[in-house]
C-alpha cells in the first residue's frame, strides 16, 4: 500500500471520545511502522498544512493528533474492527450487569405470600452494600499522591482494584471470539507503554465497573417494578436484635430525608413501621387483612426511592467522575506520548531538506590500494646517471637546482658536472605553449630519459598525464617520476599511493615511479 | 538568474566534497583521498516546504587549467568579452571529452553560481593554482575562498596573501570539525557575495536554526523515552505452579540485561537517524558493543554519579547540602555521609551494591499461575548512567561532520581518557538544575509520577543538547 492511500479516505472515522483517539493512535503507530521516515514526513506535512496555525500548547497537541487521526483512519479499517469488538465487550458486560440485577431482585423480593419480605435485608442489599462498594471504589480512585501518606492504603488499594469488577474485562476478553486478531495486536502495542497507560487502564476499569453497577441497578429496578405490577408484595421487618420501632423509624426517616418534601407518601410513618413488624415464632400463618396488606404495600415507594438515591445516584456520580477522569487521562497520555511529539513535529515542522535529490556519481567505488613494496617509498635512491637524463622541475618546486640535483645524485662532483645542463621547468606558472616548446626541445636533445621532480603533496593532474604522453610519443624512451617531499617533511604513504595509482592508470610501460625522495 | 546558487570548486582533492557534505549534512557524498573522486556536478538544493532557498553544487577539480586558459587567451580580444569567451569554450568542448572536468565545473558558474574556491592551508601555495584562479576570474562571478586545512594550517597566512588578490572574501573553514554554529556563520558569509541572495540566505539560516532546534528537541524526547523505558522495564515470565523460581532467576536477569542493551542500541540508532547519519559505520561486533558494556558496573561512576553525589541523592539532600558543600569536598568525608544517608534513607547499601533490581513472584488472578518478574531497576545510579551514556553518544555524533568517513568509535580506552578530560555532564549543570534532575530521577527510580517526570527531564536535557552545537570558546 502506498502512503498516499491513507490520506484519501472515503469515510473518515468520527473519533469523538478520547479513548477512541488513544486506540486509533496506537493503531496508526502500528500501521506506520511499514513506512520510512521520509514517506511519513511527506504524508504528514501535507496533512499538517491543512490543520492551520502552529500548535503551541499541550491542548493543541491533543487537537492536532486527533485531527490528524481523523484524516488518516478509515471507518471500515481494522481500527473499527477493534472498536466494534470493544463495543461487543461493553454490551456483554452491560448484559451481565442487567442479569445480575434481575437475579438479585428475584432473590431479595422473593415473596410467596406466606412470608413477608424483610425490609432490613432489602435495605442492606440495595443501599448498605452499594454504599460500601461505592466507598471502596472511592478508595481505589484516590490518586497516588494522597494515598502515599496513609500507611497500608496503597496495598489496600492494589488489593481492592483486584476485586474491582472492571478488572475482569481482561479476563472476559479472552473468552470471547475475535480476541486473536485486531484487539490482540492493539493490546500488545499498548502494553509496551505500560507507564503511559497505567492510569488510563485504571480508569477504564473503574468506568467499566460503574457501568456494570448502573446496569445492575437497571436490572434490579426493572424487575422490582415488574414484581410490583404483577404481584402484591408485603414488606415487613424482623430482626433478632432487640430493635425498637423508634430506631427503625429513625433510620427510615434519615433515609427518606432527601425526598420527604417531594414525595411525602414515600416516607414511612411510625404506624406503618409498627404494623410491619413481624415475628416468625408467632407461627407461619399470620393473618393479614386486606387493609393491612395494602398498607404494607406502601413500602414499595420508599424502597424504589432508596434504590434510586443510595444505589443509582452515587453510582451515577462515580460513573460521571470516572468518565471525566478517563477522558482526561486519555488526553494526558496522548500529550505525553513520545510518538505524538514526533507526529506533531512532522505535521508542523517545515520540511527542511538539504540533501541532494539525485544519486551521486564517482569515478571510484572504493579507494584502490596498490600492493606496493612498503619499503620502496623509504629507500634512498642515488644511482641516476645525471649525464644521461633530462630533469624537469614540474610546477616549480621551491628549491634551487643544486638542491634538486642532490636528490638525484648525492655525489657533489657529478652534480657540478651537470650544472652545465640546467634543470628544465614546466607546469605551474609556465604556459601551455611553453610546455609544448619544451617537449620539442627535449625530443630533439641527446637524452632519451626524462625525469620529473614532482610535488608529492599535490594531486597528480591530467595535464601532467597529457605532457608525459606527448613526451613518450616524441622520441623519449623512458620517463621517471621522483616525488619531492614538502619542506621539512617526508613523503607520506598516502601521497605515494596516490602517485602510484596515477602511473598505473596512465598505463605506459615506459613510465616508472622512482622510489624514495629527499627531505 | 536570481536563485542563490553556489559552486564549490578548486584543485582536486582539496576537500570540496567534504565541505558540501558538511554544509548539507548529506553523508551520501563520495569523499576519498584519491584525487578526481568527483566527476560530475551534483546539486544540493536547500528547500523549505519544497521552496528552494539556495543550492550548493559539488564539482570535479580542475585538471587542465593551463591548457584551457591558453584556449581562452587565444580566443579573446578584450576584457569585456571574457565571460563570453568562457561560454564559447564550453560550447566548443562540451561533450567532446577533451576538457571533461573544466566543462563540468564551469557550467554552473556560467549559469550564475557564486564561486566557493577551496584550498588546503596545510600545504604551501604553488604556481599550479594560478591558471585556475585566472579562469574563475574570467567568469566575472562573485567569489569567496575557503581555506580548509587538512593538517596543521601552517601555510594559512601564505594562502590568505595570495587568495586576497583574487577573491572578494577569504575565510577559514574546517570541513571535518565545523560545529553547527560555524556552518551557519559560513552560510551567512555566502550572503555577502551578492545582494540578491541575501534575503533567501537569511531565511535559510533562520530555517536551519529552527530545524536544528527541532532536532535537538526530538533528541531530548528520544533519550528521555529510552531512559523511562529502560528504568521501568520489567522482564516477566509465566511459570507454572511447580517450577522452582530460583532456577529461572539467572536466565531472567540475562534477558533483562539483553533487553536493556538492545534498547540502548535502538535509542542510538534513532538519534543517528534524526541527525541524518545514514551510512554510519560502527565499530561493533556481536559481543563488544561500543562504549564499555552498559552493565560493567565499575564504569558506572564514570557515566553516572559518583559515590558522593549518589549519597546526596540518596539522602534526598542534594539541594540543601549542595548549596553548602560541594560534592567533591563531601567526597572526602564520604564515610560520614554514607553513614548519615544510611540512617536517613536507610538504603545506602542498595546504592553501592551491584544489585540492579529484585526478583518478584506474582500470583496472577484469577486463574492461578504465577509470574516471575525481574525489575524495574531501583538502582539509583542506573538512570544517570543511561543518561550519561546517551549524552556521550550524542556529543560524539554532533562533533562529527557528515564529511567524516571513518568508523564511529566510542571504544572503551579512548572513551575513558576523553571523559577524564572533559567536564562531566552532571557537573556542567547548575545547582538548581542538578537538584531538579535528582528529583525527577528519584521519581523514575521509585516509579512514581513518571509522566510528569518525562516532561521535566526533556526540559532539562534540551539546553544540554543545544550547548553541544556551539564551538568551544577559547
Ligand atoms: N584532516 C582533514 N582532512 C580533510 C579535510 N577536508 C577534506 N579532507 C580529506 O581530503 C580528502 C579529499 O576530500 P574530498 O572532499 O574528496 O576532496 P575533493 O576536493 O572533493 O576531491 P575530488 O572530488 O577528488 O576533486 C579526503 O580524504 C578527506 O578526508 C579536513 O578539513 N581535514
Ligand atoms: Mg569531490
Amino acid at each position: 500500500m502506498d502512503v498516499s492511500d491513507c490520506t484519501h479516505t472515503l469515510s473518515p472515522a468520527k473519533l469523538s471520545k478520547p479513548l477512541d483517539v488513544v486506540v486509533a493512535l496506537e493503531w496508526q503507530l502500528h500501521e506506520d511502522e511499514r513506512f520510512t521516515a521520509r514517506e511519513l514526513v511527506q504524508r504528514d506535512r501535507a496533512i499538517g498544512l491543512s490543520l492551520g496555525a502552529q500548535p503551541n500548547s499541550p491542548r493543541d497537541y491533543w487537537l492536532w493528533t486527533r485531527d490528524w487521526l481523523r484524516q488518516l483512519t478509515k471507518k471500515d479499517g481494522l481500527l473499527s474492527d477493534a472498536q466494534n469488538w470493544m463495543n461487543t465487550l461493553h454490551k456483554v458486560l452491560l448484559g451481565l450487569g442487567l442479569l445480575l440485577g434481575m437475579l438479585t431482585a428475584l432473590a431479595t423480593f422473593d415473596y410467596d405470600g406466606w412470608q413477608r419480605i424483610n425490609l432490613l435485608v432489602v435495605i442492606a442489599v440495595t443501599c448498605g452494600l452499594q454504599l460500601l462498594l461505592c466507598v471502596l471504589t472511592l478508595v481505589v480512585m484516590l490518586p497516588a499522591r494522597f494515598t502515599r501518606f496513609v500507611p497500608g492504603l496503597p496495598s489496600a488499594q492494589a488489593f481492592l482494584s483486584l476485586l474491582n469488577a472492571g478488572q475482569w474485562t481482561g479476563f472476559i476478553t479472552r473468552l470471547l471470539p475475535g480476541w486473536q486478531t485486531s484487539w490482540k495486536t492493539l493490546s500488545q502495542q499498548m502494553r509496551r507503554r505500560e507507564y503511559l497507560y497505567s492510569d488510563v487502564k485504571k480508569w477504564i476499569f473503574l468506568w467499566q465497573a460503574q457501568r456494570l453497577a448502573l446496569a445492575y441497578h437497571a436490572g434490579l429496578l426493572l424487575t422490582l417494578l415488574l414484581l410490583i405490577s404483577f404481584q402484591d408484595l408485603a414488606f415487613g421487618w424482623s430482626s433478632t436484635l432487640t430493635l425498637e420501632t423508634e430506631s427503625i423509624h429513625r433510620l427510615t426517616r434519615w433515609m427518606a430525608w432527601p425526598w420527604h418534601n417531594i414525595v411525602p407518601q414515600a416516607v414511612p410513618d411510625l404506624g406503618l413501621i409498627d404494623a410491619s413488624r413481624y415475628f416468625r415464632i408467632q407461627g407461619q400463618v399470620q393473618a393479614i387483612n386486606v387493609e393491612e396488606a395494602q398498607k404494607l404495600g406502601f413500602w414499595w415507594q420508599f424502597i424504589i426511592l432508596s434504590i434510586l438515591f443510595y444505589g443509582v445516584f452515587p453510582r451515577f456520580i462515580l460513573w460521571a467522575i470516572c468518565k471525566r477522569q478517563l477522558r482526561q487521562q486519555c488526553r494526558l497520555a496522548i500529550i505525553s506520548h513520545p510518538e505524538v511529539e514526533r507526529i506533531v513535529s512532522r505535521l508542523s515542522a517545515r520540511s527542511v531538506s538539504t540533501r541532494s535529490l539525485e544519486p551521486g556519481e564517482t569515478r571510484f567505488d572504493k579507494t584502490q590500494d596498490l600492493a606496493l613494496d612498503s619499503l620502496s617509498r623509504n629507500r634512498q635512491f642515488k644511482s641516476l646517471d645525471l649525464s644521461s637524463i633530462d630533469i624537469i622541475n614540474w610546477a616549480q618546486i621551491d628549491m634551487s637546482d643544486g638542491e634538486l640535483l642532490q636528490l638525484f645524485n648525492q655525489d657533489p662532483e657529478i652534480s657540478e658536472a651537470h650544472a652545465a645542463k640546467p634543470i628544465a621547468r614546466a607546469g605551474g606558472i609556465c604556459t601551455h605553449a611553453e610546455d609544448e616548446q619544451l617537449i620539442k626541445k627535449l625530443s630533439a636533445g641527446a637524452c632519451s630519459h626524462t625525469v620529473f621532480a614532482l610535488k608529492s603533496w599535490e594531486p597528480p593532474l591530467a595535464e601532467l598525464g597529457d605532457f608525459i604522453k606527448a613526451l613518450l610519443r616524441a622520441n623519449i624512451e623512458q620517463v621517471s617520476l621522483l616525488l619531492v617531499a614538502p619542506p621539512g617533511k617526508k613523503v607520506t604513504g598516502n601521497n605515494y599511493q596516490e602517485w602510484a595509482r596515477f602511473v598505473a592508470a596512465l598505463g605506459e610501460p615506459a613510465l616508472t615511479l622512482l622510489p624514495g625522495s629527499g627531505e | 538568474m536570481s536563485e542563490a546558487l553556489f559552486a564549490v570548486v578548486g584543485h582536486p582533492n582539496k576537500g570540496k566534497s567534504s565541505i558540501v557534505a558538511t554544509l548539507t549534512e548529506d553523508d551520501s557524498i563520495a569523499i576519498s583521498g584519491q584525487s578526481g573522486t568527483t566527476t560530475r556536478c551534483r546539486y544540493f538544493p536547500m528547500s523549505v516546504d519544497s521552496q528552494v532557498l539556495y543550492t550548493l553544487v559539488d564539482t570535479p577539480g580542475f585538471q587542465r587549467a593551463r591548457k584551457a586558459l591558453r584556449w581562452l587567451n587565444e580566443h579573446n580580444n578584450s576584457l569585456i568579452e571574457r565571460r563570453a569567451t568562457v561560454a564559447g569554450f564550453l560550447d566548443t568542448y562540451r561533450d567532446t571529452g577533451e576538457y571533461p572536468d573544466e566543462c563540468e565545473l564551469l557550467q554552473p558558474i556560467l549559469n550564475g553560481a557564486g564561486i566557493i574556491y577551496v584550498v588546503d592551508g596545510s600545504v604551501p601555495f604553488g604556481n599550479e593554482y594560478e591558471a585556475e584562479m585566472d579562469i574563475l576570474r574570467w567568469t566575472g562571478q562573485p567569489s569567496l575562498a575557503l581555506i580548509n586545512s587538512q593538517g596543521d594550517g601552517a601555510y594559512e597566512q601564505q594562502w590568505r596573501d595570495v587568495l586576497g588578490q583574487y577573491f572578494q572574501v577569504v575565510r577559514s573553514f574546517n570541513a571535518m570539525s565545523a560545529e553547527f554554529d560555524k556552518r551557519i556563520d559560513l552560510l551567512s558569509t555566502f550572503a555577502l557575495l551578492d545582494d540578491r541572495w541575501r534575503h533567501s540566505l537569511e531565511l535559510a539560516v533562520d530555517r536551519l536554526k529552527g530545524e536544528r532546534q527541532a532536532r535537538n528537541q526530538r533528541a531530548a524526547t528520544i533519550i528521555t523515552t529510552m531512559l523511562i523505558e529502560m528504568v521501568t522495564h520489567v522482564e516477566e515470565q509465566d511459570i507454572g505452579a511447580k517450577i522452582e523460581s530460583k532456577t529461572l532467576e539467572p536466565i531472567l536477569e540475562l534477558q533483562y540485561k539483553n533487553f536493556q542493551r538492545r534498547r540502548e542500541e535502538k535509542g542510538r540508532r534513532n538519534i543517528e537517524k534524526i541527525f541524518d547519519y545514514r551510512q554510519l559505520v560502527r565499530e561493533e561486533s556481536a559481543h563488544t558493543l561500543e562504549l564499555a558494556d552498559l552493565f560493567s558496573m565499575r564504569d558506572w561512576y564514570l557515566w553516572g554519579l559518583n559515590k558522593a553525589q549518589l549519597t546526596l541523592v540518596a539522602a534526598g539532600a542534594s539541594a540543601a547540602a549542595g548549596a553548602v558543600l560541594d560534592a567533591v569536598t563531601l567526597g572526602a568525608s564520604l564515610g560520614a555521609a554514607a553513614l548519615a544517608s544510611s540512617i536517613l534513607g536507610g538504603g545506602a547499601a542498595w546504592f553501592y551494591s551491584d544489585k540492579l533490581a529484585s526478583v518478584r513472584i506474582k500470583q496472577v488472578l484469577p486463574l492461578g499461575g504465577r509470574t516471575i518478574a525481574f525489575g524495574p531497576s531501583r538502582h539509583r545510579n542506573f538512570p544517570y548512567v543511561i543518561l550519561g551514556r546517551a549524552l556521550r553518544h550524542l556529543k560524539v555524533l554532533k562533533q562529527r561532520t557528515h564529511a567524516q568517513r571513518q568508523v564511529l568509535s566510542l571504544t572503551e580506552s579512548e572513551e575513558a581518557q576523553d571523559l577524564q578530560l572533559e567536564e562531566h555532564w552532571y557537573q556542567s549543570l547548575e545547582q538548581e538544575e542538578k537538584s531538579a534532575l535528582d528529583k525527577l530521577m528519584t521519581k523514575l527510580s521509585t516509579g512514581k509520577d513518571i509522566l510528569n517526570a518525562q516532561q521535566g527531564i526533556v526540559k532539562l536535557l534540551e539546553p544540554l543538547i543545544a550547548a553541544m552545537d556551539e564551538s568551544p570558546k577559547q
